[in-house]
């Protein structure tokens, strides 16, 4: 064998053993900092509310369940917390860390595509909010991805109202979404290295404005593709920003309600753990249990129709906002990691056995 | 700050730093094995020549020169190197495969695994792609517009395909992974359950294509790029085919390829494996390759642009366009992950003189 061949067969070598070591120990590592993550939560969820559920006796339930679903015991602190959420031990509930690190890697393929929120237009049509501007890396395309010169920049952005919301691909929850003043936008304030989609303010439904007027307020609707192919509502949640807040994630503050497959609230409003338990809003006074959220049942038909065009993610969050005329619109899709363990916790076990065979 | 939010905190770190680290590591790895590569590959053209060698002491220094100045480093002359003993001559304007992998494509493709699901294609690029009989994406079947389809349905529908059909899956390249299948003998317990497939029916190719060979579908690989003008252009046009009994017209598989000038003719001999054997002519029918005109050229063209207009998060792709019977063109397979240059550079280029 030549020098070259040697080095070719060490350097190849030397690279597939230094990526298995990588992965072997961020494998080991996310787990450990899921696992962490859920032991602190439990902490401050104990002393938020002054009570504990998980006694030395339910522990051992639920370590012996572990065994027996898992073959491992350290899927204990995520079962611990949602215990210590709900009062009561289920099961069949799913941690979160089989759930991140074992299920959704076998069942969401091009989970990435979700990240471009650049594409969602492209990808749904009109569901999506058709966007003012696309900008990848610095380059400016309508809603077709046709280019878009300077001059003309300043014109679509002219035609879209007084301000629009700027979101980058990559970010979710709120995060990369700033709201612009049209007249304001500069091309400088973006980084020439990232995408972006600039879409129109979505004016919400009267009805959903009365949950947060400052906040565009989204439905989270989880959908799963099961085994035998139907497109199964998971769970559904009408969230709320709270205050001045423009957004309505629950790490900001902001509250939801859950849903039944018909739109209908009902549970009282919640926030970070499903605490609170506010029966009626603080401000319109109304009672939230019984609301029905208007275009619903659109906003659930279209979720189905989505996810049936893009088979290869078995689970997908939504966020959808009602517009004024009642309309359906996707504000963000998830398939990367779509959150499930609130509702997991409060609602579940969502999941039948079949569902989760590996 | 409690002990688990500590540990969060410190294990996150670590977990960050271990994969900062292994970047770094891979990045070095791959350059040094593609380097590597381009030392052995310098080898075997001088062995062929019989040890004549082009890259002397003084051409080495001026091509780590010109490597220094214009990617800022000496390191990436070996592929320069290569291309030089190739060509016979150094030319300024290549782009060396380590600076394109490595430091190019990242930035300029984003989305490119896109492209390796071939499963797609037909929602992507609609009827430029082969419509599907059907696809298999996550264990479930589908037809071409992902309407649930049961097994007892899919072979019904097989039927209608005449005797053949060619299935493709997800994530193979280059022909692999790429079967043909007597329909009255499909039994989807042959497949991997793990995998996704696409069935398409099997191509009748234009008569004028089949000529460079019989057995498989010859196809037109063109690249597009996108300028920092944002235009899109095609860089490299070139045609590839079968040889022998071989039902695919991959290099690997033992494929020729001749370049292919802007108004679509055959402007080269044809080359096979990385370019040292070329022929003149078709040892079996006898025509001269230099000056062929490939029908259906300036279609496939025009439609890859218009295919690339449609996925613009990458600024290159690699497109294999067949020419069916009908003189329509259709898209075999798209790479926008590592679309190939370096057989094509030396031999034909600088395809990126000016653009980058």
């Amino acid at each position: 064998m030549n020098r070259h061949k040697l080095t070719r067969k060490i350097m190849g070598r030397l690279k597939t053993g230094f990526e298995v070591l990588n992965h072997v120990s961020v494998h080991r590592l996310n787990y450990k900092i899921s696992r962490n993550e859920a032991k602190e939560r439990r902490l401050e969820l104990i002393r938020l509310s002054g009570r504990q559920h998980v006694d030395r006796k339910m522990m051992a339930r639920i370590k012996t369940n572990c065994i027996k679903r898992f073959g491992d015991t350290s899927y204990w602190p995520w079962l611990a917390l949602y215990t210590e959420m709900r009062g009561e031990f289920f099961e069949e509930w799913i941690p979160v860390d089989y759930y991140r690190f074992k299920l959704l890697p076998a069942w969401n393929q091009l989970s990435e595509v979700s990240q471009h929120k650049s594409y969602d237009y492209w990808l749904f049509g009109d569901f999506a909010v058709q966007p003012v501007l696309i900008v990848l890396k610095g380059e400016y395309y309508d809603s077709d991805f046709q280019p878009v010169k300077p001059k003309r920049v300043i014109e679509l952005l002219s035609g879209a109202g007084q301000e629009v919301v700027v979101k980058a691909d990559g970010e979710n929850s709120g995060k990369g979404t700033v709201f612009v003043k049209t007249s304001q936008f500069r091309p400088c304030m973006l980084d020439n290295s990232s995408n972006y989609v600039v879409q129109p303010v979505v004016k919400q439904h009267p009805d959903l404005a009365r949950f947060s007027e400052n906040s565009v307020n989204s439905i989270r609707i989880t959908t799963f593709l099961t085994e035998d192919n139907r497109v199964k509502l998971l769970h559904a949640n009408q969230k709320f920003g709270r205050g001045t807040s423009r957004v309505d994630n629950l790490g900001t503050g902001g509250l939801f309600v859950r849903l039944d497959e018909e739109g209908r609230v009902v549970t009282g409003a919640m926030g970070d753990y499903g605490r609170y338990g506010e029966e009626s809003h603080l401000v319109g006074g109304f009672q939230y249990k019984g609301t029905v959220i208007p275009g619903f049942r659109d906003a659930l038909e279209k979720c189905r129709l989505a996810h049936r065009s893009f088979p290869y993610t078995r689970i997908v969050g939504w966020d959808v906002a009602i517009d004024y005329t009642g309309s359906p619109k996707l504000l963000e899709w998830n398939a990367r990691r779509p959150g499930i363990w609130v509702d997991e916790a409060l609602f579940g076990p969502l999941w039948e056995k079949r569902d989760i065979l590996l | 700050m409690n002990r688990y939010k500590f540990l969060v905190k410190s294990l996150g770190r670590t977990r960050n730093s271990i994969r900062a680290i292994n970047e770094r590591l891979q990045n070095r790895l791959n350059h040094q094995l593609s380097r590597a590569n381009a030392h052995e590959l310098r080898r075997q053209v001088v062995e062929a020549r019989n040890g004549k060698t082009i890259v002397d002491r003084t051409l080495k220094n001026k091509i780590k020169e010109y490597a220094a100045g214009r990617f800022g480093t000496p390191d990436y002359w070996p592929w320069l190197a290569y291309y030089a003993e190739m060509r016979g001559e150094f030319l300024e304007g290549w782009l060396p495969i380590d600076y394109y992998r490595f430091h190019l494509l990242p930035k300029w493709n984003q989305l490119s695994e896109v492209s390796l699901y071939k499963t797609y294609d037909y929602q992507l690029f609609g009827d430029f792609a082969v419509k599907p009989v059907a696809v298999k994406i996550s264990g479930q079947w589908y037809d071409s517009d992902y309407e649930p389809l049961s097994e007892g349905h899919l072979s019904e529908r097989l039927k209608d395909y005449g005797d053949e059909v060619v299935i493709k899956t997800d994530g193979g390249r280059g022909g692999h992974d790429t079967k043909f299948v007597a329909t009255h003998e499909f039994n989807t317990d042959q497949l991997d359950v793990n995998s996704n497939y696409v069935i398409q029916p099997a191509i009748k190719q234009y008569e004028e294509m089949a000529l460079f060979s019989g057995s498989s579908v010859n196809t037109i690989r063109i690249i597009t790029f996108r300028t920092d003008k944002g235009s899109l252009k095609p860089v490299l046009t070139y045609l590839r085919f079968g040889r022998g009994e071989s039902r695919v017209d991959n290099t690997s598989s033992g494929g020729l390829y001749a370049n292919i000038d802007s108004s679509g003719y055959i402007c080269s001999d044809a080359y096979r494996g990385m370019g040292l054997i070329t022929e003149e002519k078709h040892p079996e029918h006898g025509f001269v390759y230099k000056g062929i005109k490939i029908p259906g050229f300036a279609k496939a063209v025009e439609s890859c642009v218009a295919a690339h207009k449609r996925f613009p998060f990458t600024r290159i792709i690699g497109w294999d366009v067949c020419v069916e019977a009908t003189g329509e063109v259709r898209l075999l397979e798209w790479n926008a992950r590592r679309p190939l240059i370096w057989t094509l550079e030396p031999l034909f280029g600088p395809h990126f003189n000016g653009l980058i």
